[in-house]
């Protein structure tokens, strides 16, 4: 993927809903999969 | 039913060195939480530490001898190939198993190995789960057997992550300079994508179940500190030498971010879990993270698991569970036997490790049973394969490869098969050799340099060396190291240590040291201070041993035995108020380290602090080892002391001793055969077996007793020797077993008279007295007087030989106090023979 610039961001709100788990994750999931509609997630 | 329940979490390679810094500053604050409402130490690791070797041990509380977990692959039980450890190489039942039959219900989740997945009470998402592909144009279908139950699979399956699925917004917290790598040539990107994907997926499995089931134990295991670690470790701050800026830059706060978000992953469980669930984290092992790290991996199996450190951490919370208190001794093999006990099961005996009594407020009282391996019954175990060729595990295989855990497979079914199960065996050896089963790990390691289709052979040697020196066959050390000279291994051993060890077991401490001061110039490390130090002390250079042991101590201020060093250096050299405050820093360091204990007792003993001295020896004995004879022995002195009034210094008491050993010791050809045969006359037991016969030189026999001779490597038959009395020559008196209470009388005789007699038996010229051997006599019996006063169960009396030819009653008399047994005295003064002292002194030359 492209990376373009330096980027501080703090751990604990870039990864808060990936720590978080199961639930937050199907969230996002779901929101990943309309813009990715090319994978295939089985 | 209020239930017990206990959460397991397992995290990889986690070291108290990296959570140390975070949790001072406040960034690991899931885990302080736990730490202020629970316990926290060291866990010991096993040797070898392979991860799914360590944990196997984990869930059983056996050794990998008796588990058989071996090492990061297994052959497939229809030789059709190789592939990553499966449950099915694991002989013994785990805790989830012997939950199940007793009717508990348990989560595991990406235990390593739990693939095929075991049909307990409760889910197990195996170590398959999470193991996707990196290509989003390959399928990557959960198989069969990955969950159990398998209609979890539906409700589990999407909560897999994908490396294809990591963003922008996952890599910038860990690496905020990710736009100046190149992607295309450095992997650092894709193997994070894969660790974060992978570690991910196995913490959205556990949530879901600590959420939606129920259950009374759950087990979760995360890799992502140690697959951290072994990608980016060598970036951390301080900067290897072999770094360059530009990349420290980049990767120098991964392992920071790994260690933050493992902590918020545990933030988030903890707010799953009832507050009376009791919670246990703790890893394996730990992860150099200093001047050890190493650059270039060694061509070798398992070479990145030249990085792991001893110990590991351990943290523990719930109900009757101490508070924030520190404990100590705790291994990997007393994980399961308390869990066990948690649950109020019975430990099986056949398990290796102990309950940790000490992190629980009240004293608790475990059951026991036989074996649970033993037990018929549902234990919700996989049915063993016959041979199977529907594992497709390449996944699991690639990431092992990509690890550096085992070199690509050969394309030769035949070769990988060989050379997977060679190095099982090599594990085995290995296993046996931390154990100090020399037998065992010598039979396999021998079969291996007797195979001629294995290649490499160095790595074996190198064990065959270091078994050789810890069993003190320093000829055969010498032999193996000769042959790695030999040998066409690829591999670049520092052979610097074990060649000082050979040489020093061999009687050369001044080449061993000349070998280790060489490396000084080329390399910074504790551990090359640490053994030049210990030479030093050996050899008696006490100013040098203390600068040695300061400048190891400098290096690696944590290391327990360098200040323990320091602390004998500092007793020696009378400094007893230091050599306290050393010993204490090694017990803090260490707690269960009785030899730091021992010297403590000796040290606090000698500022006449009794009462705390004999608490530190109580210690000491109590900690099973070496030293804890030696430490029983000096408690029965402070009690002697309290008794009768006595000069330490004396080091006798006069008094008879039940199940006394009486040595007669000197220097050979200094009066010791006399002393027997007047031993014996006044009525003394004598433990000889006359093998060697009397002769001009000793005309009466040499009353020797063979197995002596080889004490050095066994002295189990001092057993026998038990109110006895047996003859041992100076130089092995140091071999003598501190179980038992010696009662020394030890021959004197000038040197130069000693050589004399010495060359005259052997045929050689008398007038000349060679000054190497003189000086070697004389640092003998230097020894001898410092050695009776470090021994608490030695007692000894210096009896001059002349004096004993010239006036035998006096002797004989100071001989009789000494033993504590009345002597028939008459019948021994008729044994000296004054014929015998002919070799009285002469005007000598020394060469």
């Amino acid at each position: 993927m492209a990376i373009e610039k330096k980027i501080d961001i703090p751990i604990e709100s870039s990864l808060g809903h990936l720590a978080y788990g199961d639930l937050i994750f199907e969230r996002w999931r779901a929101l990943k999969k309309k813009n990715n509609k090319d994978i295939n997630f089985e | 039913m209020n239930r017990k329940k206990l959460l397991l979490i397992g995290w990889d390679a986690a070291d108290w060195k990296i959570i140390g810094s975070l949790l001072k500053s406040g960034h690991m604050p899931a885990l302080k939480s736990l730490i202020d409402r629970g316990v926290y130490g060291n866990m010991s690791t096993l040797n070898p530490p392979y991860s799914p070797m360590l944990w196997s041990t984990v869930a059983t509380g056996k050794t990998p001898d008796k588990h058989g977990v071996l090492g990061f692959v297994e052959v497939m039980p229809d030789m059709s190939g190789v592939r990553s450890v499966t449950t099915n190489s694991r002989k013994s039942r785990a805790v989830w198993n012997i939950l199940h039959n007793q009717g508990f219900t348990s989560n595991v989740v990406g235990w390593w190995p739990s693939y095929p997945a075991e049909p307990i009470n409760g889910v197990v998402v195996s170590d398959k789960f999470q193991k996707v592909s990196a290509d989003p144009k390959k399928q990557t279908p959960i198989e069969p057997s990955t969950i159990h139950p398998q209609n979890m699979k539906d409700e589990l399956k999407d909560l897999r992550m994908f490396p294809f699925e990591i963003t922008k917004e996952h890599i910038l917290p860990f690496f905020p300079l990710a736009n100046k790598i190149d992607q295309e040539k450095d992997k650092g990107l894709k193997s994070f994508s894969k660790i974060m994907a992978s570690n991910v997926s196995v913490h959205n499995a556990v949530t879901k179940l600590l959420r939606t089931t129920d259950w009374d134990f759950t087990a979760v295991y995360y890799d992502l500190i140690d697959h951290f670690c072994h990608s980016y470790m060598k970036f951390h701050p301080p900067k290897l030498d072999g770094i360059t800026s530009e990349l420290f830059e980049i990767y120098k706060d991964a392992i920071y971010g790994a260690y933050r978000f493992q902590d918020m992953m545990l933030a988030r469980k903890l707010e799953l879990i009832d507050a009376d669930t009791t919670v246990i984290v703790m890893s394996d092992h730990g992860f150099e993270s200093g001047y050890k790290r190493i650059l270039n991996m060694p061509s070798v199996q398992a070479a990145p698991a030249l990085e792991h450190r001893q110990f590991g951490i351990f943290v523990a919370a719930g109900p009757g569970i101490k508070k924030n208190e520190k404990v100590f001794g705790l291994g990997l093999v007393d994980i399961a036997p308390t869990i066990l006990h948690h649950f109020g099961l019975a430990i099986g005996k056949d398990m290796d490790g102990k309950v940790l009594s000490e992190i629980y407020k009240d004293r608790i009282t475990p059951t026991f049973v036989d074996s649970w391996d033993k037990l018929k019954g549902d234990f919700g175990e996989i049915e063993k394969e016959e041979g199977s060729s529907v594992l497709s595990d390449s996944e699991a295989m690639q990431q092992l490869i990509e690890l550096g855990y085992i070199d690509s497979l050969d394309e030769d079914k035949e070769k990988a098969i060989f050379k997977t199960q060679s190095d099982l065996k090599h594990n085995l050896a290995r296993v046996y050799l931390g154990q100090r089963n020399f037998i065992e790990a010598k039979k396999i390691l021998n079969d291996l340099m007797n195979e001629d289709k294995l290649e490499e052979k160095g790595p074996v040697l190198m064990d065959l060396i270091s078994l050789s020196i810890k069993s003190n066959e320093f000829l055969d050390a010498k032999r193996y190291l000769e042959d790695l000279k030999k040998s066409k291994t690829k591999v670049r051993y520092n052979l610097f240590f074990p060649e000082s060890d050979i040489l020093l077991g061999l009687g050369q401490p001044l080449k061993a040291l000349n070998i280790l001061e060489s490396q000084k110039s080329k390399r910074n490390s504790g551990e090359l201070w640490f053994r030049i130090g210990r030479l030093h002390y050996g050899l008696r250079n006490y100013d040098q041993s203390k600068e040695a042991f300061s400048r190891a101590i400098e290096i690696e201020p944590d290391k327990a035995q360098y200040h323990r060093g320091l602390a004998e250096t500092l007793f020696m050299l009378k400094d007893y108020e230091s050599a306290v405050d050393h010993s204490l820093t090694s017990i803090e360091l260490v707690k269960n380290f009785p030899s730091a204990h021992y010297i403590l007792g000796r040290s606090l003993e000698k500022l006449g602090d009794i009462e705390n001295a004999r608490l530190a020896f109580q210690t000491a004995v109590r900690i099973k080892s070496d030293i804890s004879e030696k430490a029983k022995r000096a408690i029965e002195n402070i009690e002697d002391k309290r008794n009768i009034s006595l000069k330490l210094s004396n080091k006798t008491t006069n008094k008879f001793i039940e199940n006394q050993i009486v040595i007669v010791s000197g220097l050979p050809r200094s009066g010791t055969s006399l002393m027997m045969q007047m031993l014996e006359s006044g009525g003394l037991d004598i433990l000889t077996d006359n093998k060697r016969e009397a002769d001009i030189s000793n005309p009466k026999g040499y009353y020797e007793f063979e197995p002596v001779m080889s004490i050095h490597k066994d002295n189990s038959w001092l057993a026998t020797a038990k109110s006895k009395t047996v003859k041992v020559v100076a130089p092995l008196l140091k071999y003598l077993d501190p179980k038992y209470r010696y009662k020394v009388i030890f021959m004197k005789r000038d040197i130069n008279e000693v050589i004399q007699s010495q060359r005259k038996m052997v045929g050689k010229n008398i007038d000349t007295v060679p000054l190497k051997l003189f000086n070697a006599f004389h640092n003998q019996l230097e020894s001898i007087d410092i050695w009776k006063d470090t021994e608490p169960g030695v007692e000894l009396i210096y009896v001059d030989y002349k004096s004993l030819v010239d006036s035998p009653e006096e002797a004989i008399k100071q001989v009789e106090n000494f033993v504590g047994i009345n002597l028939d005295k008459s019948q021994m003064i008729t044994r000296v023979d004054k014929s015998l002292y002919r070799n009285k002194p002469q005007q000598s030359s020394v060469d």
